[in-house]
């Protein structure tokens, strides 16, 4: 990307207008002036607080630590309800006391929270009793993201959130800047990127088509946008509510007696209705079953609050070779990546997004921790296939996913689960209920055994893998179908594996690592398997291109 | 990076590389191996003269239950210990690497085999590893670090410790190697 293109730049586009506030429009005509801008803004490396509307972040950051490390004395508390209401006092002087702190370390911590801004870097000082220093070049910034809780609104303030490729201490946020402060220093530090990108190599400047978007490019460009409608979709397929339950696991037990409790006080008395002594079979069956539905029901109605939520007003933008996704109902996130930072291309289908027509694409960046693997990916919630391929052609012009044949695996796939894993459990499963007097239970277990086979013949059936020149291609699943797909010279290591028993028949099983983790082909030819990794591994070594 | 620089595997056609399956693989140090005989059977030796001790020490009586389970560990702890000495002596038989112009591959396993290649291009950095016995015996771990993440971290393990010190050479001489690292 050269730096000639920046001029061209006035052109504001007609989606965005309505976000960009005025002042924003005076500091894109030229690049300079938004860093002389930056520079002037900040009183050339001054250390500077942030605006004190950051007290009432560190408010609610504090507020959640407390909510965090004390969940657990909540139900004492509401079992406590009735001697605290006898002693409203104490109760209350115990409520502002903790008040009165959040509020005392809230205005501490804005305080104390200063920032500076000087050639290249950002500099944080930060923490009342033990104090951090944070010195980040901007050209180590992976990500920058924008994040807005709803009471930053009213004033447009913002949170800019720098992530590195290194630890989660690495990670800056300067926590309370206007939006238009954020947009121009978010564009520097872009901006340095795409200089030092140039520098360090000089030899892609052949590749025209790059630098051919970037004309037009510097005005955003939306990519897509997500419909309530799309989110609900996506609440229901999506089923993200274990998450939920995974939270509230320490309190099923009281949960349980509660809700048996309540239902006992309506005329319901669940345990007798599940009494096999009281019950026939046929009728506990129907209970189960309209009950499952039941909770079906309520957990799937969380699940498209939660996907309304988190991804309310979703626009997927591209500006020059970034990406940028924006969304959230309370909170609003920014997350921009550059594509040089993108390390594959995933196309998630479950068997509800079969029914529905809907696929879920992400853009998967470095994995470094396992836990904000989810914040590093780009998401687009259930989109339709046209758009999921409009999408995917747009970050790899010349991919041939849609056209390209999948090779299959070894049908040994389907024989090596069958016989370790799925005749050993089909054996000894039945025969065991049978032994202990159980002969309904034995005969009703072919259902799950049936269900498992066909889960094995699914997945033998699902796998596909494919390549050209510059691409992997992958498929799997078991009833739904996901795609992968990422260039060569993305590849970190290779491993090829083959047992004992695969070397007969000339099998093989193959890994192929990226940033974003790692996939597997199982049961592929052995020529078949040599060739996958040998012209990866040729692509990756010819070509030079960095990964990141 | 210098632009000017021609890639040598450019020009070289697809049937004058070296193939993964055929490249030459070599086994790591016979003192490796022997090291770990040792210290397998040091183990177990440790092991059974503590288990020894609790049968024949008269200070403690064990119940019943007890010293029958230590008078069989007694005869199962040796049978164990040459066991592991068997597979310990055939696994290491088959730890193999071998290096190619532009990556390394290190081959383990005897009924499950496993074929790791790592580009050199991809390296992001490399520690070479030493123990108190290894240092003793001369020898070293070689690991390198990609961005495959801690999973997929490239070991070798029982490189004569010259032999490492070439390999970690070789690496940071790569003219491709680390350039990511210098991209930043």
């Amino acid at each position: 990307m050269n730096n000639s293109n920046e001029p061209g730049v006035a052109i504001p586009s007609e989606p965005r207008t309505e976000q960009m506030p005025e002042e924003m429009s005076e500091h894109l005509p030229e690049k300079v002036s938004g860093i002389s801008e930056l520079e002037h803004a900040d009183g050339q490396g001054q250390w500077q607080r942030v605006s004190p509307i950051a007290i009432l972040y560190f408010a609610v950051a504090v507020l959640r630590f407390f909510i965090g490390q004390f969940v657990y004395l909540i139900p004492p508390f509401i079992l406590l309800f009735n001697r605290i209401k006898d002693n409203p006092g104490f109760a209350a002087g115990l409520l502002s006391g903790l008040l009165l702190l959040i509020v005392v370390s809230a205005i501490l911590k804005f305080y104390y929270f200063q920032y500076r801004l000087s050639a290249g870097t950002v500099e944080i000082r930060s923490g009342v009793i033990s104090k951090k220093y944070l010195n980040l070049p901007f050209n180590r910034i992976q990500n920058i993201k924008l994040e807005q809780p709803i009471f930053y609104r009213p004033a447009d303030y913002v949170c800019l959130q720098l992530d590195t490729a290194g630890s989660v201490q690495q990670e800056a946020r300067l926590v309370a800047l206007s939006r238009p402060f954020a947009e121009t220093l978010k564009k520097h530090i872009l901006v340095v990127h795409e200089l030092t990108a140039t520098v360090a190599k000089p030899a892609d400047s052949d590749n025209s088509d790059d630098t051919k978007p970037a004309v037009v490019a510097e005005t955003e460009q939306l990519l897509n946008q997500r419909s309530v409608r799309d989110l609900i979709i996506h609440g229901i397929s999506n089923n993200r509510i274990w998450l939920f339950l995974g939270l509230a696991a320490p309190f099923y037990n009281q949960l349980a007696d509660q809700i048996l409790g309540f239902l006992l006080q309506v005329g319901i008395d669940l345990p007798a209705l599940f009494d096999p002594a009281q019950q026939s079979w046929m009728v506990i069956g129907l209970y189960a079953l309209s009950l499952t539905m039941f909770i079906m029901l309520l957990l799937t109605l969380f699940s498209v609050f939660g996907s309304v939520l988190s991804f309310y007003g979703y626009t997927l933008h591209k500006k020059q070779d970034n990406y940028i996704r924006r969304s959230g109902l309370l909170t609003r996130h920014e997350v921009s990546m550059r594509l040089s930072r993108l390390q594959r291309v995933a196309m998630k289908r479950d068997w509800l997004d079969m029914l529905l027509g809907r696929v879920n694409l992400s853009f998967e960046q470095i994995n470094g921790q396992q836990q904000f693997a989810t914040e590093q990916k780009i998401m687009v919630p259930s989109v339709t296939p046209g758009e999921a391929s409009a999408l995917l052609s747009n970050a790899y012009p010349d991919n041939q996913l849609s056209s390209i044949d999948f090779n299959s695996i070894s049908r040994r796939f389907i024989w090596r689960n069958v016989v370790l894993f799925w005749l050993p459990a089909a054996i000894i499963g039945p025969v065991s209920l049978w032994l202990q007097q159980q002969p309904q239970l034995a005969a009703l277990s072919v259902i799950p055994l049936a269900f498992w086979a066909l889960l094995i013949v699914m997945r033998w059936y699902r796998y596909g893998y494919a390549q050209d020149d510059t691409y992997y291609y992958l498929r799997r699943g078991y009833f739904g179908v996901d795609y992968y797909c990422f260039a060569k010279y993305k590849l970190q290591q290779v491993q090829y594996k083959q047992s004992w028993l695969m070397r007969r028949p000339g099998l093989c099983t193959i890994k192929l690592i990226t940033a974003s983790g790692a996939l597997e082909i199982p049961f592929v030819k052995e020529a078949d398997g040599r060739a996958l990794l040998e012209q990866g591994l040729l692509q990756m070594q010819r070509s030079k291109k960095a990964w990141m | 990076m210098q632009g000017g620089d021609s890639f040598s595997n450019l020009q070289l056609s697809t049937e004058q590389l070296t193939p993964l399956h055929a490249v030459q693989l070599e086994s790591v140090a016979r003192r490796y191996r022997l090291l770990r005989q040792g210290v397998n059977a040091v183990f177990f030796t440790v092991l059974w003269f503590v288990l020894l001790c609790c049968y024949l020490q008269p200070w403690w009586p064990l119940p019943v239950d007890l010293s029958d389970t230590v008078f069989h560990g007694l005869w199962v702890i040796p049978f164990l210990g040459l066991l592991r000495a068997l597979y310990c002596w055939q696994s290491d038989k088959h730890k193999l690497f071998a290096l190619r112009e532009h990556d390394i591959s290190y081959k383990s396993g005897i009924f499950f085999q496993k074929m790791i290649t790592q580009p050199v291009v991809r390296i992001q950095h490399i520690e070479l590893k030493q123990g108190p016995l290894e240092r003793k015996t001369a020898l070293a771990r070689l690991q390198l670090f990609s961005a495959g993440g801690a999973m997929h971290t490239f070991e070798i393990p029982g490189l004569h410790l010259e032999q490492a010190q070439q390999i970690r050479q070789f690496v940071l001489q790569h003219k491709d190697a680390l350039q990511d690292e210098q991209q930043q």
